[in-house]
Order: structure tokens, then C-alpha cells, then sequence
């Protein structure tokens, strides 16, 4: 099993690499896309300032210095949506990041977007994006028929039904999976909104009104029930953002079920973070790293789910279940 | 003419179709004729029908004269095994049913085990910018062509995909207005159109706010395989200042309420487009 690690910036590239980054991947944002969208829309779903590569120099220097550690470096342009405009320009970025950089896979979810790449034969490989909701089984043959060689399952699966694709599907597609930070309220292959506004659309302060039909609401304490949401959205907010005593990151995770990804054949796992600090990617591989040596070295399923608990100096958070992911 | 369909969930919305006639008359006037129904769930695999409830609104259904769509949401490998049994009952019924899906996995699914069926794409596969939060709206449209071109279309608007429907296999897209859309010119493509009214989802999940009010601690905003259905009893609204639009929770998924002009774009496009409109009042209890 791989890491897949992202990147945002040249200074990371080497941190990265050393801490044990066997792939990375990274948005890019252009001049060009900002003069027509002017911050309204991002070019990928993350935003331009501080989670993209926005130099072609930038980009040009993390690809070298990654392939002179073979290691690949894939690039996403996964909004679930391109109009035809946008659609012809993403085109010939692409084809110029794969004939000048030799980027080694573009990662997609906008399906006509995906029947343009291949209609076009472009030489790299596609990875299907999480948005690009990969549910079932018979959906990785929809995606491989169209030239996908790398599926990354969405966050809202459950354990036994990533078993169940992937059992079935791994000899035919690689597969990938979520392993620390960023959970997501909705299932984000289905979410229309956008992160350009100020605050997540999951993360809203609203006013709720509960509109019962019958007008009564039988042993429901309404406020109780609104600030377990709170705490549920906190705990996917990276439990706000923060850090173990020791540094390690606080957030969603899969690290417990590695041993089990590592025995169906996943391919890789993902750390999700493309905007986060120096510091947060970091620490994330580490963590990450932690647990994927032990997995690589053979070891059981429950002596690894323990392993990654150990590192949680938190436990009670592990015993909340709300930082689960795949649950 | 406008061709309309109605979204009931189960039998009991039969008895409230003299209402149901009247809210839409509401809405889009009286040129309108009911000539299906429309049932299942696009957005979540626990509000799919029984079997029994199937079978009893296909009845009802062929009883008025009614043509009937089925509705599949996004469906795990577990979801299509169980939900074979409906289509299976639906295959033996009408080898020619009118069946939607919502994930692309479903439609290879539906199109190998039910050959027959006549498969629509549903609008959980039409993507598009339905952010209700955007602000200075007729300013956005003059910023940039592209910008409107976002605006205004969606997936289903895509030249690409529209040349694959015979190859995927599909003859009708379902959608919803986007939020912002502004366009009254006829549609390019030959594929025939649904819009539903008079909600447009924003999102959705399967992690339930709503099932997770009633759920134990320890299953709180999980991934369920069953609930209690409290949707069916209780809708959120849901307010901030920075939102023109109503917006709505049913079940797993949020919800705008479509504004007067929305209203008449949905009219206009309907008898441009000969499209049919379909009516899900029933989706917010």
C-alpha cells in the first residue's frame, strides 16, 4: 500500500519525501482560470491561495524533484462540473502538464469531462476522484470502460462495502482510500456547493425549525440534538483543527482498518489536505507512515487497530466514533 | 399540453391527489395533464417502497390510467441486491417500466439484469453550481461568459454526455432548475427532459440528520441500514441571513424552494422543451 500525500507548495516537496511519501498529488490554479472566474469558482475544490500550485515553475520543480524519487505525481482537476468552456482550456492544460511535465495522472470526477480525456487519448492515467462516486461494484466496470485505472472510493462507504467493491474489483483497477483528516458531512460527490464562500455549507451556524407534521415531537430534547451536531462537525473539522500534546494530528482517520485495506488489495491511502499547513502535512504523514510500516511488515489486523490507537493520545475521541471514517 | 408527473411515496398519497392537483394548479397554472406517477426514492435507500406497497401503488396506478417511474437513489452493492427484488416485481410487471438511477454503478446494473427497462439518468448525476449563498447574482452573469455558462447549465447540459446516451443506454435526463439559471432558449439536445419541482436539492448524504435524531448514542450520524423513517413525520427549515432562498431538510437531503420566477422559467421550459414536470410537494411533509 502506498501513501498518497498532498502537496501545495516546492517547500513541502522535500519534507514529503523524506518523511515517506511514496505518491503526491496537488491542484493547480492559473492566471488564465482566475481572469475568468475571479475567485468566484476554483478550478479544482480547494482554493487557489494556499492549496494549489499556481506557478508553472512551482509545479515544473515539485514534478522533478519527485521523479528523481520515483515517485508519481498526480494532479486533480475534480470539480464534479466543467461547463464547455472551462472544459477545452482544462483540455490543453492537461495535455501541457503531460507532454512537458510527464505528470503521471490527472485525478477526475466531471464524467463528461472524463469522456473528453479519453476521447482524446490523453497519455497519463485517470484516476476517478471520491466526488466521481464510485458506490458498487458494477460502477468500477462503468469507470473502467472509460478508461479509469485508479478508483478513490468516497468517504461515505462503510467498511464491509468497501470490501465488498474491492474484493471483487482489484484485479481489474487500482483502489484507493481515505486514511487521516477532512471528513465531510454530506457525501461530497453530491454536494452542489462550493468551499469559495467563506464557511463550508455543512458548517453554517443556521437556524434550524424543526416543522413537525403532527406539531409534537415525542422524546426528542431539540437542543440536545443540535449540539451533538455541533460536536459531530467538529470532530470532521479536524477536531477544530487541532493537535495531540505530541504533535500528532487530531481528525477523521481510517488508520485502524489498514490491515484490512492492505488484505483486499487497496492500492493506496490517502492523506486529504491539500491546504493545510507545513506542519499539519507533516505530522499527518508521520502518522500516517507509523501505521503503514507495521502494515507492510505483515502484522494483524488488531495489532495494528491498536497500534494506530496507541498513537491517539486521545482515546476518548477514538471511543466517541465520530472521527471514524467509513463507519 | 404540459406533461406532469406526481412523486408519491406510498399509497396513502392516492387519497390526497385532489390536493395535490391543487397545489400544482398553484403553482404552474391549469394547463398541466397528470400522466404518471412517479415512485421509490432518489436519495435514500431506506424510503424505498415494500414490496407490498410496490405492488399496491402500481395498482393504483394502472387503475387511473397512470404510467408509472420507478426511482433508484445511489445504491452500494448490498442496495442493489435488495432492491432487485422491486424491480424484479416491477420487471415481471413491465418489461418496459420507466426506472431512474442516480449513480452510474446502478445504471450497468439495471442495464444488464433488466434489459427492457427504459433508463433515465437521475439529477443526482446533474452537476452544477447550486450554492444558494451567492450574492449580486445579475452582476455574477456579467462578469464572464464562463461564469454564466455556470451558472446556467449543468452535466446534462454537456455535448459529451449527450452523445453518449446511446451507448450508456439512457433516453431521458431528470433535473431540477438550478438556483441561478436564467436561460429560456429551447434545449440543444433531442434527449427527452423531466423537471421536478417545486424543490432543487443542494445536497445530500448518507449520513442522516434526521434518523440520527432518533438514533442511539452510539449510532448517532452513522451510515444506517434502517430507521424509523422520522422524515416522514418532520422537516428542518433552515435559516441564515445570508440565504435568499427557503431552504429545507427532508431526510438526508437539503432542499431550496423554487421562487416565483423559477416558477415561470420551469412553465416556459416545459413547453418549450416539451418536458414533463414532475410535482415532489410530497417530499417535504
Amino acid at each position: 500500500m502506498k501513501i498518497v500525500a498532498p502537496i501545495s507548495n516546492i517547500k513541502e516537496a522535500e519534507m514529503l519525501l523524506h518523511y515517506g511519501a511514496d505518491e503526491l498529488y496537488c491542484g493547480v490554479s492559473t492566471p488564465e482560470w482566475e481572469e475568468h472566474f475571479g475567485g468566484q469558482w476554483w478550478m479544482n475544490r480547494r482554493s487557489p491561495f494556499g492549496a494549489n500550485i499556481i506557478t508553472w515553475q512551482s509545479l515544473s520543480k515539485i514534478v522533478e524533484l519527485a521523479h528523481a524519487n520515483d515517485v508519481p505525481v498526480s494532479v486533480t482537476l475534480n470539480n464534479s462540473y466543467y461547463p464547455a468552456g472551462s472544459k477545452k482550456y482544462l483540455l490543453r492544460l492537461a495535455k501541457k502538464m503531460v507532454s512537458e511535465l510527464n505528470i503521471d495522472a490527472l485525478i477526475v470526477s466531471d464524467i463528461a469531462f472524463l469522456i473528453l480525456l479519453r476521447e482524446e487519448d490523453i497519455q497519463t492515467k485517470i484516476h476517478l476522484s471520491s466526488v466521481g462516486g464510485c458506490f458498487n461494484s458494477c460502477a468500477v466496470d462503468f469507470f473502467t470502460s472509460l478508461g479509469v485505472q485508479r478508483i478513490i472510493l468516497p468517504r461515505q462507504l462503510r467498511i464491509s462495502e468497501i470490501e465488498s467493491i474491492v474484493t471483487k474489483k482489484s484485479d481489474e483497477v487500482e483502489f484507493e482510500v481515505f486514511a487521516l483528516n477532512d471528513g465531510c458531512f454530506y457525501e461530497e460527490g453530491f454536494c452542489q456547493t462550493t468551499h469559495a464562500f467563506d464557511t463550508p455549507f455543512c458548517l453554517i451556524n443556521w437556524q434550524i425549525e424543526f416543522c413537525n407534521h403532527s406539531d409534537v415531537i415525542e422524546g426528542m430534547v431539540v437542543d440536545e440534538q443540535l449540539k451533538e451536531l455541533q460536536e459531530y462537525l467538529w470532530y470532521l473539522n479536524n477536531c477544530g483543527c487541532t493537535f495531540q500534546k505530541n504533535g500528532l494530528p487530531n481528525g477523521p482517520c481510517s488508520l485502524c482498518l489498514f490491515g484490512f485495506f492492505r488484505d483486499w488489495g487497496v492500492k493506496a491511502v490517502k492523506i486529504v489536505g491539500r491546504e493545510a499547513s507545513f506542519y499539519r502535512k507533516m505530522r499527518s504523514l508521520q502518522l500516517v507512515k507509523a501505521v503503514i510500516d507495521r502494515t507492510r511488515e505483515g502484522a494483524a489486523t488488531d495489532e495494528i487497530r491498536e497500534f494506530a490507537r496507541s498513537l491517539r493520545e486521545t482515546p476518548e475521541y477514538c471511543e466517541k466514533g465520530y472521527m471514524c471514517y467509513f463507519k | 399540453m404540459i406533461n406532469v408527473g406526481v412523486h408519491l411515496r406510498d399509497t396513502k398519497g392516492f387519497l390526497q391527489l385532489d390536493k395535490i392537483y391543487e397545489d400544482i394548479r398553484g403553482l404552474i397554472g391549469s394547463s398541466w395533464e397528470l400522466s404518471r406517477i412517479y415512485t421509490g426514492d432518489e436519495f435514500c435507500a431506506n424510503r424505498l417502497p415494500s414490496l407490498t406497497e410496490l405492488n399496491k401503488v402500481c395498482e393504483l396506478a394502472e387503475d387511473r390510467n397512470l404510467e408509472l417511474t420507478f426511482l433508484i437513489p445511489y445504491l452500494t452493492d448490498w442496495g442493489q441486491e435488495t432492491c432487485s427484488r422491486l424491480l424484479d416485481a416491477l420487471y415481471k410487471k413491465n418489461p418496459s417500466t420507466e426506472v431512474v438511477v442516480n449513480d452510474w454503478g446502478t445504471l450497468v446494473y439495471v442495464q444488464n439484469k433488466y434489459p427492457s427497462f427504459k433508463l433515465a439518468l437521475g439529477r443526482l448525476l446533474n452537476k452544477g453550481f447550486k450554492d444558494p449563498r451567492l450574492q449580486n447574482v445579475d452582476d455574477v452573469f456579467l462578469l464572464s461568459e464562463e461564469l454564466a455558462e455556470l451558472l446556467n447549465t449543468g452535466t446534462f447540459d454537456s455535448v459529451e454526455l449527450q452523445n453518449s446516451a446511446k451507448v450508456f443506454g439512457f433516453s431521458r435526463m431528470e433535473r431540477d432548475l438550478f438556483p441561478y439559471e436564467k436561460h429560456d432558449q429551447k434545449a440543444v439536445s433531442e434527449i427527452k427532459i423531466s423537471y421536478y419541482f417545486p424543490f432543487g436539492y443542494i445536497t445530500t448524504g448518507r449520513v442522516c440528520l434526521l434518523s440520527s435524531l432518533e438514533a442511539p448514542k452510539n449510532r448517532k450520524f452513522t451510515i444506517q441500514d434502517r430507521c424509523t423513517q422520522p422524515c416522514n413525520k418532520l422537516h428542518l427549515r433552515m435559516k441564515s441571513k445570508e440565504i435568499p432562498f427557503e431552504i429545507f431538510q427532508g431526510g438526508n437531503t437539503v432542499f431550496y424552494l423554487y421562487t416565483k420566477p423559477m416558477l415561470e422559467l420551469l412553465v416556459t421550459r416545459a413547453e418549450l422543451d416539451k418536458a414533463r414536470l414532475v410535482y415532489q410537494g410530497q417530499a417535504i411533509p
